[in-house]
C-alpha cells in the first residue's frame, strides 16, 4: 500500500562519476524518480553532475545541482520541505549522507524520514563489527578478523591471523584504500594508509580469501517479509580482485540446487536481520575452491552496481521497484512490467547467460601485475548476453572495446602469459586462453594457478577446439554455424581461417523477457544469437537507429549516453520509433523504457548492420555516442546505412589535417601551425619548422591519448618513445604548433546546414595545454573582449554552412595576444552537450532530432532568420563546470594535468556571482576551499604581476602568505609580506614538506616551465595526496578567491534549476 | 562421436539436435518445460516426471555433474531430457557427469536444441506428446508416437510407487535418517514421492509408515497413523478413482494432508474438479500468496493439472493462490479436516522458503 504519511520526496544522487561509483547511478535515480511521479509524490533531486539524465528538466519536480553537502541539503529542506529522503539510489555518497544527517539530528529538526533503508539498517551492514556479529548469530561463516583503530590494535590482531592479510578502511566508496598485506614489512605503512583514508579511522583486517570462488546475490525484501533473489552472479574471477574489476557471470554457473539455495536463504536470512526491509540490495559470498566453506563477505543495502547489472542482465527494474517498495508497497503489489501479467514477487528466470566484462584504462592508468585487488581499478564495463556462456564470453570481450575480438591468445611479444597467469590482472582469463591454446591440457593445475573454476577453464578448451577447426579449415557453411553460435566474429572467423565468409547467416532476435519464455513478453528488450528461430517483427522504416557509446572509459561516457537517451525521448516525442543499440548495462540508455526497442550488443558494425536488417530500416545515427559510432560510420554506410545527419564527407574534412587546413583557408579562419609527420626524422624537421613549444599527437583519438607538449629535441623523443605511439604514412604523427598560455573555449551548436544555433559558449580556467575535459569552464565566458566572442560566431556560421553540418558541432577555440584560433571541430556530440542544454534550457539533443525529421532552426524558433546565428544565454546566472579526477585510485600515478584527459567525470556549480558558482563547482568536486590559513604561492615570472592583487585579496581575507624565494621578493615590492618557502630542489623544509605536514590550506602554482616540471610535479601529486587545493593558473587562482570570498560570508544558498 | 538426433512433436513440430546420454534409447513422452537454473539432477529423478520429457530453459547444463547424494529417487524418472547446451567438461571428484549419469540409466538426451523456440510453442500450443529418435528410425518413431497414448490416459503410478509397506525407508547417502523418537506417526502414500519430502518429515520428528499407491483405507487405519500424507506423482489424478475412494473413506477420520498430486486427489475426493492446464507450472520461481498472512512464497512447482476452483465445496477455505495466474495453489477445510498444497514447499530443486508448511502439516496432525 502506498504511504501517505509522506508526501514530498528528495532523491539524493551519487554526484560525478568517479571509480566505484558511475552512470549505474543515473540509471538507478533516473528510475527511482520516474516511479515515485507516477505514485503522485512530489520529488525533488540532489545532484550537481550536470551530465546526468536523471538532472534533465521535466522529471523531478525540483532539480538541485548542488554539491552533495550536508549544508545544501539543509537548505533545500528549508526551501521546498520534503518529508522524506530516499537515501538507496545515489551509491555510498548518498548513504554516508543520510548517515550524516541522521546523526547529527538534522533529518529530526526537519522533520524528515528516511526511506529506501533505515539509518539502523544502513549502519548495521556498513559498520563492519555488527554485521559480522550478525552472521555469526546467524550461525553462517564470515573471513575471521578484527577490527582496529590503531597500528598497535592492528598488529595485536596480526597474531591469531596468519599472512596474507586483507586491509580495508571502513566507509570508503567501491573499496578504496583497500589493500593486502603480503609480507611483515608491508603491514605497518598499509594500516596506516587505511587508518587515515577512513572517515571514522576504522579498518578491518581479515583473513585472506584470495582464490576462492565469489558470488553475489542480489536480494529484494518486502516490509511483508517478502524477498526475491532477482539475480545470481558468480564472478569468474576468483576472490582477490575487487567485484568491479572482475569478469562475471549470471546466473550462477558452478553451484548444484543445494549449494545455490544455501546461499539463497542466507541472503535473506541475512537482510531479515540487518533489517532491510523495503528495497534491494546485494551480499557477497566466498566459496572455498573444494565447496566446503561458504563465507559471508559484505553486504550493500542499497541500489549498486551490481543491480544495475543484475537489472540488464534480468529485465528486473531493482531500482524501479526499489522504489515502489521504499514508498510502502509490496513486492506482490508491484507488476513485473515485462510481461505485464505476473508480479514482481518472483525470480527471473533466465534462458540465456550474461556476461560482463570490465574496461580498463590500461594506456592512462597503467596497472602492473597483480595490481588488481580489493580496490576498483576499472572505470567501466561491458554486458554481453548470449544463449550458451562461450558465446556470452566472447561477445563482451568484443563489446568492452578494447580491441580484443573475442576470447584471443595474448601476443607473447607483448605480454607474459605465464606471469600473467599468476596475477590479478585483467588480462588473466586471456593468459589461461593462451596456455590452453598452446597445448595445456591440465586443467586442475591451470585451475589451481589462476583460481578460475575448471568449468571456466573447460570453456576455453571449447573455444580452442573451434580456432583449431577454423585455422585448419575448410571453412564450410556447418563449421562457420559453429563458430557463430560460440560468439565469434565474422572478421575473428576470417582472421583464423584466412577465407571468405561461406553464407550470409543473420541472428535471431531474442527477447530478454525474465520468464524464459513461460508468459509473453511486453517490453522490446532484446539481443541476438546464431541458428535459432527469430521472435517478433522488425520496426519497419519508421525507425531509427541510435548507436550508444559503449562502457565508460575516460573521454567517452556519461556524457554521451544521455545524448543517445535524450536523443531517443525526442525522436519518440516527435513520432519516430527508436532503436538502441549498446553494450554498457549501467546507462539510462539501456533501460529498456528509453526507445522501442533495445538491444545489448557488442558495438560494431556486424551487429549493428544485423540489428539493421532485422528491424527492417537504414537510418542511423552515429553523431550522438562518442568515437564508437563515429568509428563504424563509414563501414555502415559503404554496406547501405543511412547515416543520419552531417555527412560523413563533412566529418571526414573535419578529421582528416590536410582537408581541414583547406577548409580554414578557404574560409579565411585562423588555425595554430600545423604539419603531419609519417616518420621520426619528419616529426623533429617539422617541429623545427614550427618552433617549439609544440602539440604532438597520434591521429584519430579520442580524450587527447598520448597527446605530449614538447618544448625541445628532448621532448619530442619522449613522445616517439611512448608505446601508444604508432607512426605511420597511415596514421601519421600531427604536430601542431602549441599556443601556451593561450585562453581556450568550448562553443557548442546546433546546425540546418544553413543557420546555427549557439547553445554557448564555454571559456576555461585552466590555461591551454590541458585537456578541455579535465579544464575548468566557465559559461559564459568571464574574461573575454566581445569581438572575440563575435568572431567565433561568425566562424562557427561559416563552418556549419561549409560543411552542411546537419546536428551537433562543437568547436574549440583559442585566444592568444587577441588573436583567434581554431583547434578542432567536431561535427558530433560532446561532451559539454548535457551540460549546455541544462545551463542554457535549451536541450541541443532535441533540436538535432528536430532538424534530422526535417525543422530547420528557424521553424523550431532558435534562430530567427534563415542563414544567422544566434545564441542561449545561461539561465543560472553562472554556471561553472569542474572536472572530478579518480586519481587517489592510483597512488603511483602521476596527477599533473595536460593535453591527455584523465578526468572521470564532472560536476556543475551554479551561482548568482562567479565566486558562488565557483566555490560551489569546487565543493561539488570534493575540493575543499579553505576559508582561512595558509596559502602557499609560487609562480613564474610572467605571472608575477597578475598575482599581485590575488595574494593582496588573499590578505585582506586573513590568509597568512608563504612564497617561494623569488615570487616573495616581488610581492614585497608591492607592499606585500609573505614567508619564504624553500623550492622542492632548495632543501628543507620546502613546499613539499608543507604540504605533508598539512601546513598549507591552499597553493598556487603556476608552471615554471619544462625544467622545473619535476618539482611542479612533486608538489601536484603531495597536494592530491593530502586533498589541499592547488591551482596551476593565475585565473584559477582569482576565481578561487573570489569562491572563498563567498564561503567567508558562510550563506550557503541554493538554486532550483530553471524548468521550462 | 556426435550422433544427430530429432525431437519430434505431436502437431508436427520438429527440433534437431544432437544425442547424448544412452545411445541406443529412444524418448518417448509429453513434452514439458522447466524454468528452473539450478537442479537437473532433482528435476531427472523426480518421479513426479515419470513420462514426460523434460525441457530445461536454462541454457547451460551439466556444470557441475551428478552427485551421489541428490537423487530424488532410485534414478532418472523422466523419458527423455531436451537442453540447448551440455557440459562436457571434467567435473568434481566424486560426482560424474551428466552425460554419464543418462548413458547409465539408459535415457536419452538432446542437446544443441532451440530449447526457447521449443518452450515458446509448448506455451503457445500447449503441453503434448513427443518423441526422441536418430534419423534412420524416423518411420517407425513417427509411428509410436501417433499411437502413443496421452498422458490423461496414462497410468503412470504403478511404475514409481513401492508395491509394499516400508516402514521408515532409507533415503540413501546425503539425506536425513529416520527419527530415533519421534514424536509423531504417519501413513504416506507413495505416488512418487520424492525423497526430500519425506525427509521434511523426518527432520521434524516424524516417522513414516510408506504405503503403496493400492492401500486401502483399512491399511492405511491399520498402522495407526497421526495423519495420511498423500504424496506428490506423475500423470492425471483424475485417473485415479481408487485414491480417491480410500480418501473418501477416511475423511473425518484423520487429518488428511497432500502436496501436488496429493494435493489434487484430496480436491476430487472431498467434491472438487481437476483439469488439465495448457502447459502447467514447472519451475522455481512460482509466487503463490498465503491468504492467512498475506505472505508470498516464491516456490517450486512442477504440475500439468489443477485444482478447479469454482468446484470446490463451500465449507473448503482457499489456503494459497498463485500471484501470477489466481490458480489454486493451495486450500484447507477444518470441517473434513484436510489441508493441502499445489507446490512443491520441500522445493528440491528450489527456493527452500516455504518449509515451514510442513510444521503446519506436523501441527495440524492427530
Amino acid at each position: 500500500m502506498r504511504r501517505d504519511d509522506i508526501h514530498h520526496i528528495l532523491v539524493i544522487g551519487s554526484g560525478p562519476i568517479v571509480i566505484g561509483q558511475a552512470c549505474e547511478f543515473d540509471y538507478s535515480g533516473n528510475q527511482a524518480v520516474r516511479a515515485l511521479k507516477e505514485e503522485g509524490y512530489e520529488v525533488s533531486l540532489i545532484n550537481p553532475n550536470p551530465a546526468t539524465v536523471m538532472t534533465t528538466p521535466s522529471l523531478a519536480d525540483h532539480i538541485f545541482l548542488e554539491p552533495l553537502k550536508k549544508e545544501y541539503i539543509e537548505r533545500i529542506f528549508d526551501q521546498v520541505g520534503p518529508d522524506a529522503v530516499l537515501s538507496t539510489m545515489g551509491g555510498q555518497t548518498a548513504l554516508n549522507l543520510t548517515m550524516e544527517l541522521q546523526k547529527d539530528g538534522t533529518l529530526e529538526k526537519y522533520g524528515v524520514k528516511v526511506i529506501g533503508a533505515s539509518a539502523d539498517a544502513i549502519e548495521k551492514a556498513e559498520d563492519r563489527g555488527k554485521f559480522k556479529d550478525i552472521i555469526t548469530e546467524l550461525g553462517y561463516e564470515s573471513a575471521r578478523s578484527g577490527i582496529a583503530h590503531s597500528v598497535e590494535e592492528a598488529l595485536e590482531i596480526k597474531k591469531s591471523i596468519p599472512l596474507p592479510l586483507i586491509i580495508r578502511p571502513s566507509f570508503t566508496l567501491g573499496g578504496m584504500g583497500g589493500s593486502i598485506a603480503e609480507t611483515e614489512e608491508d603491514f605497518i605503512p598499509l594500516v596506516e594508509h587505511a587508518l587515515s583514508i577512513s572517515p571514522v579511522h576504522e579498518i578491518l583486517i581479515e583473513e585472506s580469501l584470495i582464490g576462492w570462488r565469489e558470488f553475489e546475490m542480489e536480494v529484494m525484501r518486502d516490509r511483508k517479509d517478502n524477498a526475491i533473489i532477482v539475480c545470481s552472479i558468480e564472478n569468474i574471477d576468483p576472490m582477490g580482485v575487487h567485484t568491479g574489476d572482475s569478469i562475471t557471470i549470471a546466473p550462477i554457473q558452478t553451484l548444484n540446487n543445494e549449494e545455490y539455495q544455501r546461499m539463497r536463504t542466507a541472503s535473506i536470512e541475512i537482510l531479515r536481520a540487518v533489517g532491510v526491509d523495503c528495497g534491494g540490495s546485494n551480499v557477497q559470498f566466498a566459496l572455498s575452491p573444494d565447496h566446503s566453506r561458504m563465507v559471508v563477505i559484505e553486504m550493500n543495502p542499497r541500489v549498486s552496481r551490481s543491480s544495475a547489472l543484475a537489472s540488464k542482465a534480468t529485465g528486473f527494474p531493482i531500482a524501479r521497484i526499489s522504489a515502489k517498495l521504499a514508498v510502502g508497497y509490496t513486492l506482490d503489489e508491484v507488476k513485473n512490467e515485462i510481461t505485464g501479467e505476473s508480479v514482481s514477487c518472483f525470480e527471473p528466470a533466465l534462458d540465456y547467460v550474461a556476461v560482463k566484462v570490465p574496461r580498463f584504462e590500461l594506456e592512462k592508468f597503467p596497472l602492473e601485475a597483480s595490481a588488481l585487488g580489493t580496490q576498483m581499478r576499472s572505470v567501466g564495463e561491458a554486458l554481453a548476453l548470449g544463449r550458451t556462456a562461450l558465446e556470452a564470453i566472447n561477445k563482451a570481450f568484443r563489446s568492452s572495446e578494447q580491441k580484443l575480438e573475442g576470447i584471443t591468445a595474448l601476443d607473447r611479444k607483448k605480454h607474459d602469459p605465464e606471469l600473467l597467469l599468476r596475477s590479478a590482472h585483467p588480462l588473466r582469463y586471456l593468459a589461461a586462453y593462451t596456455a590452453i591454446k598452446e597445448g595445456e591440457t591440465d586443467l586442475e593445475k591451470l585451475s589451481k594457478i589462476t583460481g578460475f573454476d575448471i568449468y571456466f577453464l573447460s570453456l576455453l578448451m571449447e573455444q580452442k577446439e573451434i580456432e583449431d577447426a577454423l585455422e585448419k579449415g575448410p571453412l564450410t557453411e556447418e563449421l562457420y554455424m559453429k563458430a557463430k553460435k560460440a560468439g565469434l566474429s565474422d572478421k575473428r572467423i576470417k582472421e583464423l581461417s584466412g577465407s571468405e565468409i561461406p553464407v550470409k547467416v543473420l541472428p535471431a532476435r531474442h527477447y530478454v523477457d525474465t520468464c524464459a519464455g513461460e508468459f509473453e513478453a511486453l517490453t522490446p528488450y532484446c539481443y541476438t544469437s546464431f541458428d535459432e528461430e527469430d521472435e517478433g517483427e522488425g520496426l519497419g522504416k519508421d525507425a531509427v537507429i541510435i548507436v550508444a557509446s559503449g562502457p565508460n572509459r575516460i573521454g567517452q561516457g556519461l556524457e554521451f549516453d544521455t545524448c543517445c537517451t535524450l536523443s531517443s525521448r525526442a525522436f519518440r516525442k516527435h513520432g519516430r520509433k527508436t532503436v538502441m543499440i549498446n553494450s554498457n548495462p549501467e546507462t539510462v540508455s539501456t533501460d529498456y523504457n528509453t526507445s522501442d526497442r533495445l538491444y545489448i550488443a557488442p558495438l560494431t558494425a556486424e551487429e549493428v548492420l544485423a540489428i539493421m536488417e532485422k528491424e527492417g530500416t537504414k537510418d542511423v545515427v552515429v553523431q550522438l555516442g562518442g568515437q564508437t559510432p563515429l568509428n563504424m560510420a563509414a563501414e555502415l554506410e559503404k554496406n547501405g546505412a543511412h547515416i543520419v545527419g552531417t555527412s560523413l564527407e563533412s566529418i571526414d574534412e573535419t578529421e582528416d589535417r590536410a582537408l581541414f587546413s583547406a577548409v580554414v583557408k578557404k574560409l579565411g579562419l585562423r588555425q595554430p601551425e600545423n604539419r603531419t609527420a609519417s616518420t621520426v626524422d619528419e616529426i623533429k624537421e617539422k617541429a623545427h619548422e614550427i618552433g617549439f613549444p609544440v602539440l604532438l599527437r597520434p591521429s584519430f583519438v579520442l580524450g587527447g591519448r598520448a597527446m605530449f607538449i614538447a618544448y625541445d629535441d628532448a621532448g619530442l623523443e619522449t613522445f616517439i618513445k611512448k608505446p601508444e605511439v604508432t607512426i605511420s604514412s597511415e596514421a601519421p604523427v600531427l604536430v601542431d604548433q602549441f599556443l601556451e598560455d593561450a585562453f581556450e573555449y568550448d562553443l557548442d551548436a546546433v546546425s540546418d546546414g544553413t543557420s546555427v544555433y549557439i547553445g554557448g559558449i564555454l571559456q576555461h580556467i585552466e590555461a591551454a595545454g590541458i585537456h578541455s575535459g579535465d579544464s575548468a569552464a566557465v559559461f559564459p565566458p568571464y574574461k573575454s573582449k566581445p569581438e572575440i566572442l563575435e568572431e567565433m560566431r561568425e566562424w562557427t556560421l561559416r563552418l556549419a554552412q561549409h560543411l552542411n553540418v546537419r546536428g551537433l558541432m562543437n568547436i574549440q577555440f583559442a585566444e592568444k595576444d587577441g588573436k583567434l584560433y581554431i583547434i578542432e571541430v567536431n561535427p558530433r556530440a560532446s561532451r559539454t552537450v548535457p551540460f549546455i542544454s541544462k545551463s542554457s534550457g535549451v536541450d541541443l539533443v532535441e533540436a538535432a532530432v528536430r532538424v534530422w525529421l526535417g525543422e530547420d532552426l528557424v521553424q523550431q524558433g532558435l534562430v530567427k532568420e534563415r542563414g544567422s546565428w544566434s545564441e542561449g544565454r545561461c539561465i543560472t546566472g553562472w554556471a561553472i563546470k569542474e572536472a572530478v579526477f579518480s586519481f587517489d585510485r592510483f597512488s603511483h600515478v602521476d596527477p599533473a594535468l595536460g593535453p591527455e584527459m584523465r578526468s572521470t567525470g564532472e560536476v556543475v556549480g551554479y551561482g548568482r556571482t562567479f565566486g558562488e558558482a565557483y566555490a560551489k563547482s569546487q565543493a561539488a568536486a570534493y575540493n575543499r576551499l579553505p576559508v582561512s590559513g595558509r596559502v602557499i604561492i609560487s609562480v613564474n615570472s610572467k605571472d608575477r604581476k597578475t598575482i599581485v592583487p590575488i595574494a593582496r585579496s588573499l590578505q585582506e581575507l586573513g590568509f597568512h602568505i608563504l612564497a617561494t624565494k623569488g615570487t616573495a621578493r616581488d610581492l614585497f615590492k608591492e607592499g606585500i609580506l609573505a614567508d619564504v618557502v624553500l623550492k622542492t630542489q632548495d632543501g628543507h623544509p620546502n613546499i613539499v614538506d608543507y604540504i605533508r605536514l598539512r601546513k598549507a590550506d591552499l597553493i598556487i602554482n603556476t608552471p615554471m616551465g619544462f625544467h622545473s616540471r619535476q618539482s611542479d610535479d612533486d608538489i601536484r601529486t603531495e597536494a592530491v595526496k593530502a586533498h589541499i587545493p592547488y591551482t596551476t593558473t593565475t585565473s584559477a587562482a582569482k576565481a578561487a578567491v573570489e569562491a572563498i570570498r563567498y564561503l567567508q560570508e558562510r550563506r550557503t544558498v541554493v538554486r532550483e534549476l530553471p524548468q521550462r | 562421436m556426435e550422433r544427430k538426433a530429432i525431437l519430434k512433436l505431436k502437431d508436427g513440430k520438429e527440433f534437431t539436435g544432437t544425442a547424448f546420454g544412452a545411445d541406443a534409447a529412444q524418448g518417448i513422452g509429453e513434452v514439458v518445460f522447466n524454468t528452473g537454473i539450478p537442479g537437473y539432477q532433482e528435476i531427472l529423478t523426480d518421479p513426479s516426471y515419470a513420462g514426460q520429457i523434460v525441457t530445461l530453459t536454462s541454457p547451460m547444463i551439466g556444470n557441475y555433474g551428478i552427485s551421489s547424494e541428490d537423487n530424488e529417487s532410485s534414478g532418472i524418472k523422466a523419458a527423455a531430457l531436451v537442453v540447448k547446451k551440455l557440459y562436457r567438461g571434467p567435473v568434481m571428484e566424486g560426482r560424474i557427469t551428466l552425460d554419464e549419469f543418462l548413458r547409465r540409466e539408459g535415457i536419452i538426451g538432446i542437446e544443441d536444441v532451440d530449447t526457447r523456440a521449443l518452450t515458446l510453442h509448448l506455451r503457445n500450443h500447449g503441453s503434448q506428446n513427443a518423441v526422441i529418435f536418430f534419423p534412420e528410425d524416423r518411420a517407425e518413431a513417427e509411428k509410436k508416437l501417433a499411437a502413443f497414448p496421452e498422458i490423461t490416459e496414462r497410468d503412470l503410478i504403478d511404475g514409481v510407487s513401492v508395491k509394499k509397506k516400508v516402514e521408515n525407508p532409507d533415503l540413501g547417502p546425503g539425506f536425513s535418517k529416520p527419527p530415533m523418537n519421534a514424536k509423531k506417526h504417519f501413513a504416506v502414500v507413495d505416488y512418487g514421492i520424492k525423497r526430500s519430502i519425506i525427509e521434511n518429515l523426518y527432520k521434524r520428528d516424524i516417522s513414516v509408515t510408506l504405503l503403496p499407491h493400492t492401500a486401502a483405507s483399512e491399511d492405511v487405519l491399520a498402522v495407526n497413523p497421526d495423519a495420511l500424507f498423500l504424496s506428490n506423482g506423475p500423470g492425471d489424478p483424475a485417473l485415479l478413482s481408487d485414491a480417491v475412494s480410500m480418501v473418501r473413506a477416511l475423511i473425518g477420520k484423520l487429518p488428511i494432508e497432500g502436496i501436488c498430486l496429493g494435493h489434487q486427489i484430496i480436491t476430487i475426493a472431498i467434491g472438487g474438479r481437476t483439469e488439465k492446464m495448457k502447459f502447467g507450472h514447472h519451475g522455481s520461481n512460482h509466487p503463490v500468496r498465503d491468504l492467512l498472512t498475506g505472505r508470498t512464497f516464491v516456490t517450486a512447482q512442477n504440475h500439468g493439472f489443477m485444482t478447479v476452483k469454482e468446484s470446490l465445496p463451500e465449507t473448503t477455505n482457499l489456503w494459497f493462490v498463485n500471484a501470477n495466474d489466481g490458480t489454486v495453489e493451495g486450500l484447507y477445510d477444518e470441517t473434513l479436516s484436510v489441508r493441502s498444497v499445489q507446490f512443491h514447499p520441500e522445493a528440491a530443486p528450489g527456493p527452500e522458503e516455504a518449509e515451514s508448511i510442513f510444521d503446519i502439516f506436523m501441527e495440524k496432525a492427530r
